[in-house]
């Protein structure tokens, strides 16, 4: 009995997710790349460096 | 009053608990050993027990439990990642977040109710403490490193962001510089090529390493040009058009097989020339940018010595030739560099970091203790098991067991050694180890194929007495831990034909190279574990009196497990081990078994089916 409440809370919470994903994660991800790329991944980033430094070294 | 502290890493691979007693490590161990399950992820409860038990306390006396990662930076990472790939995420987007929002991202309570199980009414559970993946790799490197102050590299696949960060040590400090983060890895670009080249992430990593001297790096110009940009501080961007890692099932795509002139390998079909020269490329790429990172961080931080840590510091070939580089006056690496070293670094990073306890270091010893930081089993102990097993063995006398099991070496035969406390850490360090004559020729090829069962063209290390190494091998400092490779001395190599110089892929192995051929590798070089009196006095004297009969000081050292099984941890395990395979001897304290006395061995499974090949 377990095992099913697992199996149907890890379901719906998947159904869930692929639904949170299409209407918002998607078009927000969009507009995200449009205007930031944080990660540079699609974009290689003009840099000497691909350094992060931390707040304490900042450089 | 003493204090204690838990240290935890668990939930992804290599699960692992240490205990520190006023900031001192007491006892270590991975999960894997205890479960029999490689790599194990889940929960490292027994592990926990044993570290208990060494530290005689109970839970309620531990002071503070820190755990390795922050679950919320890492989930924030992952909701970043699939921010940036857009449509493509679709497929493991529900089952990576589904199992985020059900466990992952739960950690202190999973933590606190694993744990209910061993407090009593009334008992509180310690608090616990998350500490960033990378802050907890430096702390595993840099606190029980000998050193008052020193650089810290640490490079791996993926903490939280960071996959390369760089530190500053000084006394009870570690000061952070800067991190390359995902999903530029270092360690995921290694993983890609072990995928590809049709090992497993995670664990074939060391067998690419391996098979890289096969090879000829013809592929390094490919890779420079189309999936690494790397600049002159060694900081690198990988070009994510080329790997799937990041969201989706595998590591590499369609376009990663085109540049490389057609798919992956499959798992266990024949290795060829493409693989060998593959794994050649990216293990050049691989030194080119640890040299080029650590060299940024001398002119950085004006440091004498450097740590090392992350997955990517168990590239022992990597560390013997930034070693060889000279930069810095001493390079040392945690030996459990992976993620299991990770609950090491968590526990002293709150001792020293989050508590300002302060620290003392000598400037020679680290505060590994030789690594032994496992359970160990008396002699009593293991009596009862033989008898319970109806074993033949015999009882020697301290005095006389280090030469009995020297002669015993020196025959030719293979002996299951099974001594004292075990290792923390990917690598036996003669502890629970396979030893073997390096002098004999077919040792290799007996080792691999017939007790080990796994593939023929994996090297093996030798131990070899910390004042006869310079001896024998082209090295001038100590490896105590099997993480620094350097070449067999060319005065103890043997000539090679012309024929044998033109031998490609396997074919080299067939080659004499040296005069301890088992352990020399088809480029000369030896993963070499110095063995020194004060660490290691037992297997120090074997290895003495080996040296006294043969001329020899070095054994061959590998791993007590078969293909895919954890290394050993119980006279049960090691009695096993020995008798499923094709080892002569087996040590186990002071008991000494001859395979051909044994009583028959029936099991009604296939046992070679038990452990997933690795």
């Amino acid at each position: 009995m377990k095992n099913f409440f697992i199996f149907l809370t890890s379901s719906i919470i998947a159904l869930v997710s692929a639904v949170v994903f299409v209407v918002l994660l998607w078009p927000l991800g969009t507009v995200y790349r449009l205007v930031k790329d944080p990660m540079t991944l699609t974009r290689k980033p003009n840099s000497s460096s691909y350094k992060h430094y931390s707040t304490l070294a900042e450089k | 009053m003493d204090q204690y502290i838990l240290g935890l890493s668990c939930f992804y691979h290599d699960s692992a608990a240490v205990v520190l007693k006023n900031g001192k490590i007491i006892a270590a161990a991975q999960e894997e050993r205890f479960t029999r399950i490689k790599q194990d992820a889940n929960f490292p409860i027994n592990a926990i027990k044993f570290c208990l038990q060494t530290a005689n306390i109970k839970l309620e006396q531990i002071s503070g439990i820190y755990y390795y990662e922050e679950p919320n930076t890492k989930f924030s990472r992952i909701i970043s990642t699939y921010l940036n790939f857009g449509l493509s995420g679709i497929k493991s987007f529900p089952s990576s977040v589904s199992s985020w929002l059900t466990k992952k991202l739960h950690v202190k309570n999973t933590i606190k109710t694993s744990l209910s199980s061993l407090l009593n009414a009334g008992e509180r559970c310690p608090e616990v403490h998350f500490i960033p993946h990378h802050e907890s790799h430096a702390a595993s490197a840099f606190y029980p490193s000998p050193f008052k102050e020193a650089a810290v590299l640490c490079i791996d696949g993926v903490g939280e962001w960071a996959t390369t960060s760089a530190w500053l040590g000084r006394d009870n400090k570690l000061e952070k510089l800067w991190e390359i983060r995902f999903p530029h890895s270092l360690g995921l670009l290694y993983s890609a090529f072990t995928y590809f080249c049709g090992f497993k992430v995670d664990s074939g990593e060391y067998k690419l390493m391996g098979l890289a001297p096969y090879g000829e790096p013809k592929y390094y110009q490919t890779i420079i040009d189309n999936l690494i940009d790397i600049k002159s501080d060694g900081s690198f961007w990988l070009n994510m058009e080329y790997f799937d890692y990041a969201i989706g099932d595998t590591m590499t795509n369609d376009k990663f097989a085109q540049l490389f002139d057609g798919p992956k390998r499959e798992p266990e079909s024949e290795l060829t020339n493409r693989e060998f020269d593959l794994a050649a490329s990216v293990q050049a790429v691989l030194e080119h940018v640890v040299y080029l990172l650590a060299k940024n961080i001398k002119q950085e931080t004006g440091a004498d010595h450097i740590c090392l840590s992350g997955g990517v510091a168990l590239n022992c070939v990597s560390n013997g030739k930034l070693e060889k580089k000279g930069l810095f006056k001493s390079v040392w690496a945690q030996p459990a560099s992976g993620d299991s070293g990770g609950s090491l670094g968590a526990a002293l990073c709150g001792w020293f970091s989050r508590q300002g306890n302060p620290r003392h270091s000598d400037g020679i010893n680290d505060q590994m203790l030789g690594g032994y930081l496992g359970s160990e089993y008396s002699d009593e102990q293991i009596e009862a098991y033989l008898n319970q097993q109806g074993a033949i063995y015999s009882r020697i006398e301290s005095s006389k067991l280090a030469p009995t099991v020297a002669n015993i070496l020196a025959q030719g035969n293979v002996v299951g050694w099974f001594q004292g406390r075990m290792e923390f850490g990917p690598r036996a360090l003669g502890g629970r180890s396979i030893l073997g004559d390096p002098r004999c020729e077919k040792m290799q090829s007996t080792m691999n194929l017939k007790i080990k069962n796994r593939e023929s063209f994996r090297p093996f290390a030798p131990s070899v007495l910390t004042e006869q190494a310079a001896n024998w091998f082209d090295m001038d400092s100590d490896s105590p831990y099997m993480l620094f490779v350097h070449p067999v001395r060319h005065d103890k190599r043997i000539a090679t034909s012309a024929g044998d110089d033109n031998k490609q892929g396997i074919e080299k192995l067939k080659v004499k190279r040296s005069e301890v051929p088992a352990i020399t590798h088809v480029d000369y070089s030896a993963r070499i574990q110095t063995v020194s009196k004060d660490r290691n006095s037992l297997y120090h004297d074997l290895i003495s009196e080996f040296y006294k009969k043969t001329d020899c000081p070095i054994v061959v050292n590998t791993s007590f497990n078969v293909r895919g099984e954890p290394i050993v941890e119980s006279p049960e395990n090691a009695y096993t081990c020995f008798m499923r395979t094709a080892m002569d001897y087996l040590v186990l304290g002071s008991f000494v078994l001859d395979k051909t006395q044994q009583p028959n061995w029936e099991e009604s499974i296939d046992w070679k089916k038990e452990f997933a090949l690795d």
